[in-house]
């Protein structure tokens, strides 16, 4: 594992690392960080191969940052998350390595500093899907949460229905039925743009962990989709920049 | 010579089997269905075996035997009941012999050790699969001992409810003499070779029929390229997992088993591993634990992603019983029904046997005999273009055959990997 001579990275809040944390947690075990002069990457698969975690955390939306080389650093998420959850929101936290260790410093007055092992990393690169999305919507995180709970008071999966000026969220199953209905230029539907009316299928458990993961983070999500396709959701880090994508398989139509 | 083989088979002697399972039916049936070889089963049992040694002759030194214009290898499944690690095990083990010395040996040996008279599959407890095999392997170093159904819920070496996390636990020393694991009906190889603990077994697969049947024997069975007939040449070609000398096998989809999907057969529920996860395997009807299926166990141990190929595998092909295609398409929810039947005999008197009409009949040729709509079934599995609703805790999977190809391409969508 080959570690940075100088590596820092620091956010005046917790809010970041937590949603990164979070939203990692819920797909994978294990988290390869790819840091290089630019900032910090990460991309996986859950081990279904049913969603996909794709982050990009750029400089500039860093308070600090230095990286002399890019290098790769394996962290237990379960390990990392733990330590991370030690931060109240307006703390600052620091990430360094050192000798096959992330430290972890948060910083309100009261300073902590953690030492956690890195691992090696059992995984591969991940490619991202070939997509091309008829479909993009920004919805806000409030109003997508409610939908998804709404809905999965009928059904374990929604279908979202995009047409030209609303997109409708239904879930059907043996008790019943839901429907939903976001109507386009209001506060719940920031931005809708339709190439093509479409129509897909998604496990509502994936979405709301993918929501919760990151809405302490962002009031707003970019959901982008095709017919019968994945979903990407969009997730901003912070008003600095950064963003996560999440990409999550269609539902399989059994008859 | 091709051997088209199935070497676990129970005969009436075992518990809950046809009263059918005898060297006569089983012969008639093996070659309407296009095997030419079969498993004796239950040769431990003194009824079986006396009834074995009377009627089969040996064909020549090869090991094998012969009866009804058809080839026996001498074969027995028997049962390891025991505790270790604090947990009930119960592994089913399938052993192949080479001829009527060595399995009286194996007789003897098993004797001090439980009945053999109460059940032609017998139940040893208190003996550890490890010792099983060394008692076994210690008669001579010729005999195949494999586990039997290495997935299935119950009764298996891998099984979620009393087996093991890996086939060396199980066998612990003795895995040095396994080779091979039969796959079963709930698991197909591209499951097995998301595993790769199990790259080095060659993976056979057989029916473990407990009737004769055309739809129960050789529904998944084992495709041989010899010289010549030869217990020890089969061995070989599994030790060695010689791919021009084991030449494929022929597997039901797994969503056909009885264990594939996770689920509670008492309230209709069946779940995908995911959905059963969600629900923390408890049954969201009543609250009872689910019986986890064989895909749930193997997402458990697989390390690899869904869809990789084992590179050097022996190669499969994907069937159904000619019958449950029949009644598929004909709408027959029974177990046994005349018209089905009927339908299954024209093609089979037509072509030869069952297999025949499965791999090579070209549609044209089938429509001569039977209506479009079997005809388009029957090719629709041949090239795997058909969808099942999956089998779960008893219950078998049913094939799809009105939507083929739009389940083929929602089966697909199951995962990024096919967006990629």
């Amino acid at each position: 594992m080959a570690i940075a001579m100088v590596f820092l990275a620091k956010t005046s809040t917790s809010g970041e690392w937590k949603a990164v944390s979070s939203a990692i947690s819920t797909l994978v075990e294990e988290a390869t960080f790819e840091a290089s002069l630019e900032g910090i990457t990460f991309r996986a698969m859950d081990p279904s191969h049913v969603a996909l975690v794709d982050l990009l955390w750029p400089k500039s939306a860093f308070e600090k940052y230095e990286c002399d080389k890019p290098f790769k650093f394996t962290v237990k998420m379960e390990d990392f998350a733990k330590l991370i959850k030690r931060a109240d929101t307006k703390d600052n936290i620091e990430i360094t390595t050192s000798d096959e260790m992330l430290v972890l410093r948060i910083v309100d007055g009261y300073k902590r500093e953690f030492l956690l092992h890195l691992i090696e990393s059992t995984y591969g690169p991940t490619p991202l899907p070939k997509l091309s999305f008829n479909v993009r919507a920004t919805v806000a995180e409030r109003a997508f949460e409610r939908m998804l709970i709404d809905i999965s008071a009928v059904s374990d999966h929604v279908t979202i229905d995009a047409s030209k000026d609303r997109l409708v969220f239904t879930g059907k199953s043996d008790i019943g039925s839901g429907s939903v209905t976001l109507e386009k230029a209001t506060q719940d539907v920031l931005e809708l743009e339709v190439k093509e009316d479409s129509k897909a299928t998604y496990n509502i458990e994936y979405l709301s962990g993918m929501i919760k993961a990151t809405g302490s983070a962002s009031d707003t999500v970019a959901l982008e989709y095709s017919n019968k396709m994945p979903i990407r959701l969009e997730l901003k880090l912070s008003d600095l920049g950064g963003r996560i994508h999440f990409y999550l398989a269609p539902r399989i139509e059994e008859k | 010579m091709e051997l088209y083989a199935d070497f676990h088979i129970h005969s009436y002697l075992s518990r809950a089997t046809s009263q059918s399972m005898n060297l006569d039916e089983l012969s008639r049936n093996a070659k309407l269905k296009g095997l030419n070889l079969l498993g004796t089963g239950d040769f431990t049992h003194p009824v079986w075996m006396r009834e074995l040694k009377e009627k089969l002759e040996p064909s020549g030194d090869s090991g094998l035997f012969s009866y009804g214009g058809i080839y026996w290898m001498l074969t027995v499944e028997v049962s390891t009941v025991y505790e270790q690690g604090n947990r009930a095990r119960k592994v089913h083990h399938l052993i192949h012999v080479p001829g009527f010395d060595t399995a009286d040996q194996i007789v003897d040996a098993l004797s001090k050790r439980g009945s053999l008279s109460s059940d032609g599959r017998p139940i040893f407890n208190g003996l550890f699969s490890p010792e099983l095999v060394e008692i076994i392997m210690g008669i001579s170093k010729d005999i195949m001992i494999i586990p039997s159904h290495a997935w299935t819920t119950w009764w298996s070496v891998l099984g979620a409810f009393s087996g093991f996390d890996s086939i060396e636990e199980c066998y612990q020393d003795q895995t040095k003499h396994i080779y091979a694991i039969e796959t079963g009906l709930s698991s197909n190889p591209p499951m097995n070779w998301r595993w790769s603990k199990l790259d080095r077994f060659c993976l056979m697969s057989n029916s473990d029929a407990h009737s004769p049947w055309i739809w129960r024997l050789g529904r998944e069975l084992n495709v041989f390229n010899l010289k010549r007939p030869s217990y020890y040449e089969i061995v070989n070609s599994v030790k060695k997992m010689d791919k021009k000398r084991f030449a494929f096998t022929i597997e039901v989809s797994p969503e056909y088993g009885k264990y594939h999907y996770t689920g509670h057969r008492d309230c209709n529920v069946s779940l995908h591993p995911r959905e059963a996860m969600n629900f923390s395997n408890i049954c969201p009807k009543c609250g009872k634990k689910l019986t986890i299926g064989v895909l749930q166990r193997v997402e458990e141990l697989a390390d690899r992603p869904e869809g990789f190929v084992l590179k050097g595998a022996i190669p499969f092909k994907s069937l159904l019983p000619l019958y449950e295609i029949i009644s598929s398409v004909m709408g027959v929810d029974k177990l046994y029904s005349r018209k089905v039947t009927e339908e299954q005999d024209r093609l089979i008197s037509e072509f030869g046997n069952e297999l025949n009409v499965l791999l090579n009949i070209k549609k044209e040729e089938l429509l001569k005999v039977t209506d479009a709509k079997i005809s388009d079934a029957i090719i629709k599995v041949r090239e795997g273009r058909v969808g099942f609703t999956a089998g779960y805790d008893g219950v078998y999977g049913r094939p799809v055959f009105d939507q083929g190809d739009d389940l083929k391409a929602s089966k697909e969508a199951k995962n990024l990997d096919d967006f990629m």
